[in-house]
């Protein structure tokens, strides 16, 4: 009967800790479950694509509970099944509040809801995730992250990546200002998505600031991680406008220019990731 | 049920992990499993085929300067329809048009109702009603 006790507290322990992973959850999700398009998308875009999209979504979400070492991650299987709980947390989540909204009707067919709800667990599972590391008590701070080295940097920017451009790139202004810019617009975008990134993560002063390597030029430093770091959320854009059926018909300079409006968000939140993560 | 839950816990590589995470696990787990076999055949087997409108008029009431039919139009085929045109005719007994209404209906997904009204001068119940697609976009 012992064991019952102690299996009570940690018990108890970890509904504390789900009850954070919810807040982080709603935190994170909100922008998405208040924005129309995300509704629409999620119910019409191409079956296969959504798919992919979650597929996609899994190995990041494990890396993240791997690399952040949340609550007892030690193992891989644990971070997995983090993983899987975030997923729960968000579409849990998903359904409640779209319910209480009326978006979800119990008359809508089944793939409405299944589309509905998966997309907007994206940006939910990435916050319940990040809630129960990150937003979760002080005492734990000494083990909060585990050392990754240069992959678990690439990883942090992918997640922030992700996360930002996958809230930005339902909306139809990514079109819309796509359309607008000529290429020098194009042209000084990249510039300063590059520019914005690096002064994040070295020069502003942000908590969490990176100190350069004394032995690692800038030049460098900013190839290592800057230039790569911004290829990536590039990548991420084209990814998610490509699942979002945003690149269908399209022409190529107009996907160029798509995926450049939308890696200036990703690329922030690749910047800001290395920062707080 | 709970025999296996037991054994599983037994093997378990964290002696520490609740009984509540396993069970939120395994839903994520569930869901996610369940969610991409349902897209994946629903990618292969349905693809974007139009069908049939089918309309039904639901009630009519008198408003006091006219009258309002309140219908629903069933989407019969797989394909989303976006910005469904919709005509409501109605017609004497030699089917002549007394009077005509439209109505632009948002979105009608893939085997799925979708409810409106008509605003008429004469009262759709001595008459004949039609209604019609006219038309749409592919969302």
């Amino acid at each position: 009967m012992a064991s019952r006790t102690y299996s009570w507290d940690s018990e108890r322990a970890y509904l504390v800790g789900l009850s954070r992973a919810f807040g982080g959850a709603l935190l994170f999700a909100l922008p998405v479950l208040m924005t129309m398009e995300t509704w629409d998308l999620g119910a019409q875009m191409n079956r296969l694509r959504l798919a992919v999209l979650i597929v996609g979504l899994l190995p990041l979400l494990v890396g993240l509970a791997f690399y952040l070492g949340f609550e007892r991650v030690t193992s891989l299987f644990d971070a997995v099944l983090d993983a899987f709980v975030a997923i729960a947390v968000a579409a849990l989540l998903a359904i409640a509040i779209l319910f209480v909204f009326g978006v979800l009707d119990p008359e809508d067919p089944a793939h409405e809801w299944i589309g509905k709800i998966a997309l907007q667990g994206i940006a939910g599972s990435i916050g319940a995730l990040l809630a129960q590391s990150q937003f979760g008590q002080a005492k734990r701070d000494e083990h909060r992250r585990r050392e990754g080295g240069v992959f678990a940097e690439y990883f942090f920017m992918a997640a922030g990546a992700l996360f930002l451009s996958a809230n930005v790139a339902p909306t139809e202004e990514v079109a819309v200002i796509a359309h607008m810019m000529n290429p020098w617009h194009a042209l000084v975008l990249i510039i300063l998505s590059l520019a914005l990134m690096h002064a994040f993560v070295y020069v502003v002063g942000f908590k969490g600031q990176h100190a350069r390597a004394e032995h690692v030029s800038l030049p460098r430093e900013f190839v290592r991680f800057t230039v790569i770091g911004y290829l990536l959320a590039a990548a991420i854009s084209a990814f998610i406008c490509w699942c979002l059926g945003r690149f269908d018909g399209v022409a190529a300079t107009e996907i160029l220019s798509i995926t450049i409006v939308l890696a200036f968000p990703a690329a922030i939140g690749a910047a800001a990731a290395r920062l707080v993560l | 049920m709970s025999s296996s839950k037991t054994k599983r816990a037994s093997h378990r590589p964290h002696p520490e992990t609740p009984i509540l995470e396993w069970l939120l696990g395994g839903i994520g787990c569930a869901l996610v499993i369940a969610c991409i076999a349902f897209l994946i055949y629903q990618g292969v087997n349905d693809g974007e085929r139009p069908g049939r409108l089918i309309s039904k008029v639901l009630s009519v009431t008198d408003t006091g300067d006219g009258y309002v039919a309140r219908f629903t139009i069933h989407n019969a085929g797989s394909q989303a329809l976006a910005n469904l045109h919709v005509r409501a005719r109605l017609l004497d007994s030699d089917r002549r048009e007394v009077e005509r209404a439209t109505v632009v209906i948002d979105y009608v997904p893939g085997h799925s109702l979708q409810q409106g009204g008509f605003y008429f001068q004469h009262d759709p119940r001595k008459l004949e009603v039609e209604i019609r697609g006219e038309g749409y976009q592919k969302p």
